[in-house]
């Protein structure tokens, strides 16, 4: 990551960014990452780093999909605060729900198979599993069932650039995961 | 995933996919009022004695009272409905409406014998009311809660509610023209419970399709 100016100009960069300056818009996220990272280290204290990275690509993710709620006459960061207070909230509600769920357990499990040559379905579908809640369902209906993007989107009543947006991402995570295991 | 290649993804998305566009709020009332009033006059007829009652308080009351409602709450779903909105600064408005169907209730009180006030509150027919009322509203508070949607609440229960309670209103302003009851009595139980009714349905809609 570049070094950001000291004092970015988040709503000149979002503004150009929404124009369709492309190196300005991911300035602008790169910059949110930052500042959410640093706010959400303070709020949920360091030993939360996994979870304060999976807040801050939530948040990431709702910014850029609710980029046409800013109204250019409120400051961007009071806008950026109430979705980072509303993606905070929802990911500590869903994530004390689903605790059992730990990404450890997830890793023991694919070493246990690194002597497998090729991804089996069993596998597959496990890791699929493992996602965070979003991917995992929009990857499961697409790779798995077999479904188009807006059917998915219409099933799980979320936005097309939403179900895209989760797909890459369960999808990278996924690539990820079985290249670590083939090495 | 990392975030470095989220934000690479999100870059990408943002440079193929334009910023969604709602719908503007006039054209959503507008789509709203006109479906309310649609599905008003092809399911009920206008009252027969409609010249004759248009000016007296138990008529008024229902149009006003529904109107005093509807305002503000279109305006709280209009902050709601942002990010950074601020909804509660116009909850107050919300009681001018419920002050003065106080007083109409009041009135009512004064101006019939108690004796009357059972048959007045029950009306010609409570249950065909508040189920038409419930009716009226639902395309109005679909319609609401679509728009709301389509924008960005921080408050996803309070908004689908707010529209459960303008859908109400705007339902009652409307079938107003053929409800034969003109007691506030009526209004305040029957019409009432259809749009405590209707908040809740809104709120549970609320819960799953305007959370992001």
């Amino acid at each position: 990551m570049t070094a950001p100016p000291s004092t970015p100009d988040l709503d000149g960069l979002f503004a150009a960014g929404l124009d369709g300056d492309r190196i300005a818009y991911q300035r602008f996220l790169d910059e949110v990452a930052r500042t959410m990272r640093a706010f959400l280290h303070k709020k949920m204290g360091s030993d939360k780093t996994a979870d304060v990275e999976d807040v801050v690509q939530d948040v990431l993710i709702a910014v850029h999909t609710k980029r046409h709620s800013w109204r250019p006459e409120k400051p961007v960061a009071a806008w950026l605060f109430a979705i980072a207070r509303y993606k905070a909230i929802d990911h500590w509600r869903s994530h004390s729900r689903h605790s059992h769920l730990d990404i450890a357990d997830f890793e023991s499990v694919l070493s246990d198979n690194q002597a497998e040559p090729v991804i089996l379905n069993y596998e597959l579908e496990r890791a699929v599993g493992a996602l965070s809640g979003r991917s995992r369902d929009v990857v499961s209906q697409i790779s798995l069932k077999g479904q188009s993007i807006s059917d998915t989107a219409k099933h799980l009543g979320m936005s097309e650039g939403a179900v895209r947006v989760a797909f890459h991402r369960g999808l990278s995570a996924l690539s990820e995961r079985f290249k670590d295991n083939d090495k | 995933m990392r975030t470095s290649q989220l934000i690479d993804q999100l870059g990408e998305d943002a440079a193929t996919h334009p910023p969604k566009r709602p719908l503007p709020w006039a054209l959503v009332i507008t789509g709203a009022l006109l479906a309310g009033a649609l599905l008003m006059f092809s399911l009920f007829s206008i009252r027969p004695d409609l010249s004759r009652v248009a000016m007296t308080y138990g008529f008024l009351l229902k149009p006003g009272v529904a109107a005093l409602v509807a305002i503000p709450a279109l305006r709280l779903i209009v902050d709601i409905s942002h990010p950074t909105g601020e909804p509660m600064r116009h909850l107050p408005w919300l009681a001018v409406g419920l002050v003065v169907l106080v007083l109409g209730v009041a009135t009512e009180m004064m101006l019939i014998p108690p004796v009357q006030w059972s048959a007045r509150l029950i009306g010609y027919n409570p249950a065909a009311c508040a189920t038409s009322v419930f009716l009226l509203a639902i395309p109005i508070v679909a319609i609401m809660i679509f728009a709301i949607r389509q924008r960005a609440t921080v408050r996803p229960v309070l908004a689908g509610s707010l529209a459960g309670l303008f859908g109400g209103a705007v339902a009652t302003f409307l079938y107003a023209v053929h409800c034969p009851d003109d007691s506030p009595f009526f209004l305040a139980v029957w019409y009432g419970l259809a749009i405590l009714l209707l908040m809740g349905i809104g709120a549970l809609a609320g819960r799953f399709f305007l959370r992001w």
